[in-house]
């Protein structure tokens, strides 16, 4: 968008990975946050979209528009059936970020493909003492079938750690807190770290002995468990080797009543997360695919998913409309708060990140995956200026923008998922 | 013993070549014809309508290959589904004589197949459930784990259940949380209230005890029977260079002396103890403040707290409470082991007991200490996360593993002493019908009606069920988990009494209290509790009548016939209507009652959404007597009239949900028990039905004598899938 910053991007994707602890002080200038938030069902297009100016469905973000695009005509392909029938909503959920076909099957191999987030965290995450943060505000599961034949493993997570094992994501704030800080009791923290390496690695040893004596299947569950066991011990190491920031708050009390109340906090953990550099890849599921919340806090007391399957109906969409509103609301409330966060000289936190806010279904009535409601915030290390809309060209990837932020973050993909090339932000 | 298998399984392979033949020549001759005749216009002869085409399958081979999709060519073929509507329909002997070559063809086999044996992890409740079984605690783990995914309807599915470095994280924390709570000891004895208080003491308003000097506390204790007893306290103190020094007095000899070296105000709780061997008759029992004297502290200023203090015995009679059994009782080697073996659900190996045997050593602290990072490792160990990880090689399933999936299939937790016991002597299998009606009859089978009954007919749901505020301002949100429990008493009963399932569908009475009685405006039934009573109005039999099934196939603010018949259609008939057409035109606005079923009918004009939309919205209809809350109404709001009249997919006309209930008891109860049984084994075996599994779903059908709830879970029981530990 803007020639000398794209040069500066190049300049900066230069840069080799430097050990942590010397990288802090020279990186600390100038870091960029990696984020996607995710709202589901699809949206009133309406009252979302608009060839000018902003769309009524955004006017929450007024303020912000000079921090942030929509984007237009962005793609994702691998939510379509593709000859795999209905199932939109399992598939738009665990498209979104893999860029991927899931694999039709209501349980056995469930496969799709890596997150580009878990991807990101691979290759920056050593730089912070957690490679990523997954997190949620998404309703008490339902029992029973999911969408169509998929199984809900597609339809609830949104982060893929490889094609088959989920990323689960974290909804309640205190537990996030406490992965930011800590108890608040060092000593003990160190001491139950020092027990859970003896303890892991003993277990660990116990699951290598038995790996020989399994069949193949049993194996590869048995390497999940392995993967899992080093996935924490790399987590204590982290721990330990980098400096765990003191809190300026309180511990949030757990998850509250309000939704609202509940998607403030998880906002307010992202931006902790941030702000004390304990991660820079952080995924916010608002609500998961299908979703049937009800608004009673914006007087909407109809489904969210049922809504979204408007048929044409003024009141529905009215409702949908609002819903859309309600979300926009809370992600410019997020945006303002960053922007009101320094980081570094003179810049703030929002001028140090990168924020993908959508979703993979445009109409939740056509359950189309065609230009699909993304928003894109932050300046990314001042990388990315905003001009109110950005139009790609017609049924872009939206792996192609991954791609594209992922380079203003230093890291190079040759492609991920189904993309095509970098789209030019 | 092998070779006597071999020839049988040569003799099948013989008689399969046989068959093969006729069924070969079935197809050439009589089904392949009809096939053309219908569907090679769309589907064959180089058209390939929905990318289907079925002129590729020549040989029985060919089809065999490709059995999901035949599946899906079946179910489209029974359902009347295809050919479209608007398209030459198969007569009713041609349909029967194709649905039955396909069966025959390609669905049956000579055996039966256990299908692979899967590993799984244990799941949140099956998780919860365990270790507060191991180790005593009632704690609510599952919510400290992160939600877990579903596949085929239920959260118990090997495939799914996959773990991440936050589960792992999370596994972590919860065996931490519940061993410590498993630290703090419940004293179980008889509590000593000290009305004499001599001194610098005092007594709070909440009943502690609280030393402000020195002083003393006396009290009269009766013994009733000679023996061994223990007296115990607990207590905190101000910590300046020692603790406080309790002296504990019996009969004024001093027993025992005791730094208490937990601070004032500590949230964990240490109990202090002695054991003394005591005469029947009375005695004098006095804890004494020794060490502190200083006058000059403030008044207020506290020294010491004793909290509680209790006498219990005679010991002899009183062992084997959790606590005593985790960190106290017999040697550590003793305790690591019995551990292992119920926390393991087998006996477990020299080495594997040396290996942890070696943890504890290594591991610093007290005796306890050492304890409590060994059963750590024991709850992190795969062999403890993952069920069925250890069984044997393939054939007949251990015992050990068969008292597993008996314990989590009946009680979603782990087995008990009794299972353990019988599979340790390898008698089990000999008891197993006796074993599974001692385990049906157990509380523990709340834990089936919470997980099974609840996934299979979505009551878990019906709490999340939201009435829009607006449309019902005067809902009372506590009727949901009443609701619920209407449904629940019902298939409870139906269990313990071992009555045909097809009971849930007809029974004439129910369960009720006061506010659901209210709800469904019944008049009599005055007392809170829940209580057996007879249906007054027909309509309301069985769980169609029920408001738990209601309100949950319903929008917060209307009925949805589509949902209600959905529901029926898959969950209780087990027939899934194909998803509706990729961005079917959904012009219909379902949002006024009165031109609902106009609405609908007009949507069923389309012929892409008619043939799935007449299976479902009939029976949708005939319930639409019910209100989105599943009140009774006899018009709509606006006074426009109700008609529940309509015809199920095989034809059954019906006017009123009496008539349509009546036709699913009688003309769909094969299905419906297919349905019930196809679900136990999904949920018994951890994985989605295969092929194969058919002749099993039959097979199970056959042996379930009475079709009673029991006779079905038995025969289940006995599968094949559920005895052997793998098919190869």
């Amino acid at each position: 968008m803007n020639r000398r910053h794209f040069i500066r991007g190049v300049a900066s994707s230069l840069a080799l990975p430097v050990l942590p602890s010397l990288a802090q002080a020279e990186e600390r200038r100038r870091v960029t946050r990696l984020g996607f938030v995710y709202i589901p069902n699809g949206v009133n297009v309406n009252e979302w979209y608009r060839a000018e100016g902003l769309a009524p469905s955004l006017a929450p973000l007024a303020g912000m528009m000079e921090h942030c695009s929509v984007i237009r005509n962005l793609e994702s392909a691998k939510a379509y059936a593709n000859g795999d029938g209905g199932g939109d909503h399992a598939r738009a959920n665990a498209s979104f970020l893999t860029g991927a076909q899931a694999k039709k099957t209501a349980g056995a191999d469930i496969s799709v493909g890596a997150s580009i987030d878990q991807v990101a965290a691979r290759a920056i995450g050593y730089q912070t003492r957690l490679p990523s943060l997954e997190l949620s505000t998404a309703e008490p599961r339902r029992s029973g079938r999911c969408d169509s034949g998929y199984s809900c493993a597609y339809q609830y997570n949104l982060s893929w750690i490889n094609a088959t094992t989920p990323a689960p994501a974290e909804n309640d704030p205190r537990v996030v807190f406490e992965k930011l800080y800590g108890s608040g009791n060092r000593l003990q923290d160190q001491k139950r770290r020092a027990q859970k390496r003896s303890v892991l690695d003993f277990v660990k040893q116990e699951a290598h002995l038995l790996n020989r004596r399994l069949g193949r299947e049993d194996q590869e569950k048995l390497d999940e468990y392995l993967t899992a066991i080093r996935g924490v011990e790399k987590g204590i190491e982290r721990a330990e080797s980098y400096p765990i920031p003191e809190p300026q708050q309180a511990a949030p009390e757990g998850i509250p009543e309000s939704y609202r109340e509940h998607i403030r906090l998880q906002f307010q953990m992202m931006k902790l997360a941030w702000q004390t550099d304990s991660t820079r890849v952080t995924t916010f599921m608002l609500a998961s695919e299908g979703s049937g919340r009800t608004f009673p806090e914006i007087s909407v007391y109809g489904k969210h998913h049922e809504l979204s399957h408007h048929r044409g109906s003024e009141s529905s969409l009215a409702a949908l409309a609002e819903i859309d509103r309600f979300y926009a609301a809370e992600f410019a409330r997020f945006l303002q708060q960053l922007a009101d966060t320094p980081d570094g000289e003179g810049e703030s936190l929002l001028d140090n990140s990168a924020i993908i806010y959508g979703g993979g279904i445009q109409d939740g009535n056509l359950h189309n995956h065609t230009d699909l409601p993304i928003i894109l915030a932050g300046h990314a290390g001042g990388l990315i200026s905003h001009n109110g809309q950005h139009w790609a060209k017609e049924r872009t990837p939206v792996t192609n923008l991954y791609l594209s932020l992922l380079s203003h973050m230093g890291v190079e993909l040759p492609r991920f998922g189904d993309s095509t090339g970098k789209l030019k932000v | 013993m092998e070779w006597i298998s071999r020839i049988w399984l040569s003799c099948l392979a013989l008689g399969a070549a046989m068959a093969q033949t006729a069924v070969e020549r079935e197809w050439s001759e009589q089904v392949l014809p009809v096939i053309e005749h219908y569907c090679y216009d769309c589907h064959g002869d180089g058209v390939e309508k929905g990318d289907l085409s079925l002129d590729q399958f020549r040989e029985v081979e060919d089809l065999r290959q490709q059995r999901d999709l035949w599946l899906e060519v079946e179910k489209h073929i029974a359902l009347r589904l295809m050919p479209p509507l608007d398209e030459p329909q198969m007569a009713a002997r041609e349909q029967e004589l194709v649905l039955d070559w396909i069966d025959r063809a390609l669905f049956r086999t000579e055996q039966t197949h256990a299908g692979p044996r899967l590993i799984r992890r244990l799941n949140g409740s099956e998780y919860e459930n365990t270790v507060n079984e191991l180790l005593g605690t009632e704690l609510e783990l599952k919510e400290l784990l992160p939600p877990d995914d579903t596949g085929y309807g239920f959260d118990n599915i090997s495939a799914v259940l996959t773990i991440s470095p936050t589960h792992m994280d999370k596994f972590y924390r919860a065996a931490e949380v519940a061993l410590d709570a498993s630290m703090k000891e419940e004293l179980n004895g008889q509590r000593i209230e000290f009305p004499e208080q001599v001194g610098g003491v005092g007594r709070t308003s909440d009943g502690l005890y609280i030393y402000r000097q020195n002083g003393k506390i006396f009290s009269r204790v009766t013994v009733e029977e000679a023996g061994e007893y223990e007296i115990s306290f607990v207590g905190y103190g101000r910590q300046e260079r020692f603790g406080p020094l309790v002296r504990l007095y019996w009969d004024g000899v001093k027993v025992k002396s005791f730094f208490i070296t937990q601070p004032l105000h500590h949230a964990d709780r240490e109990v202090r103890r002695v054991r003394r061997v005591l005469e029947a008759g009375e005695h004098e029992l006095c804890l004494s403040l020794e060490n502190r004297n200083k006058p000059y502290a403030p008044k207020m200023a506290e020294e010491l707290f004793i909290t509680e203090v209790q006498v219990s015995g005679p010991l002899a009679q009183q062992r084997g409470g959790h606590y005593a059994s985790l960190y106290e009782l017999g040697t550590i080697a003793e305790a690591v082991e019995r551990f292992m073996t119920r926390a393991w659900r087998r006996a477990v190996t020299e080495q594997e007991l040396s290996r942890y045997l070696a943890l504890a050593e290594a591991a610093e602290g007290t005796r306890r200490d050492q304890l409590r990072e060994v059963y750590l490792a024991v709850l992190l160990s795969p062999q403890f996360l993952y069920r069925e990880i250890s069984s044997s090689e393939a054939g007949l399933a251990d015992e050990y593993t068969l008292a597993s999936r008996l314990s989590y299939f009946l009680w979603s937790s782990m087995p008990d002493e009794e299972l353990l016991s019988l599979a340790a002597s390898g008698r089990l299998r000999e008891e197993l019908d006796a074993q599974v009606e001692r385990m049906l009859s157990s509380e523990r089978v709340e834990h089936f009606v919470a997980d099974f009954l609840g996934q299979w007919l979505q009551l878990r749901d019906v709490p999340l069920v939201s009435p829009s505020r607006a449309q019902y301002p005067d809902f009372d949100w506590h009727l949901l988990g009443d609701m619920r429990k209407e449904t629940e008493y019902l298939l409870r009963y139906i269990l313990h009494h071992n009555l045909p399932l097809m009971e849930m569908m007809t029974a004439d009475y129910t369960f009720l209290n006061k506010s659901l009685a209210e709800h469904y405006r019944y008049v009599g039934l005055r007392q809170d509790g829940f209580k057996r009573v007879q249906v007054p109005l027909p309509e309301r039999y069985g769980i169609l009548g029920h408001a738990s099934f209601l309100a949950l196939t319903s929008h917060p603010d209307r009925t949805s016939p589509v949902l209600r018949g959905k529901y029926v259609m898959e969950n209780l008939l087990g027939i899934e209507p194909p998803p509706a057409p990729q961005n079917a035109n959904q012009v219909v606005t379902e949002s006024s009652h009165h031109s609902l079923r106009l609405q609908l009918e007009q949507h069923r004009q389309d012929p892409s959404c008619a043939s799935c939309h007449a299976l479902m919205d009939p029976i949708g209809f005939g319930l639409e007597q019910f209100d989105a809350l599943g009140q009774w109404r006899s018009t709509y709001e606006d006074g426009q009239p109700i008609m529940t009249h309509g015809v199920l997919y095989r034809g059954e006309i019906f006017a009123g949900v009496e008539q349509m209930r009546e036709h699913i008891v009688t003309r769909y109860a094969t299905e419906f028990y297919h349905s019930a049984i196809q679900n136990l084994l999904i949920y018994a075996a951890g994985r989605g039905l295969e092929w194969y599994d058919r002749q099993t779903v039959e097979q199970i059908y056959a042996d379930s004598q009475q079709l009673g709830f029991r006779d079905i879970i038995k025969a289940v029981v006995h599968s094949v899938p559920f005895q052997y530990a793998e098919y190869e």
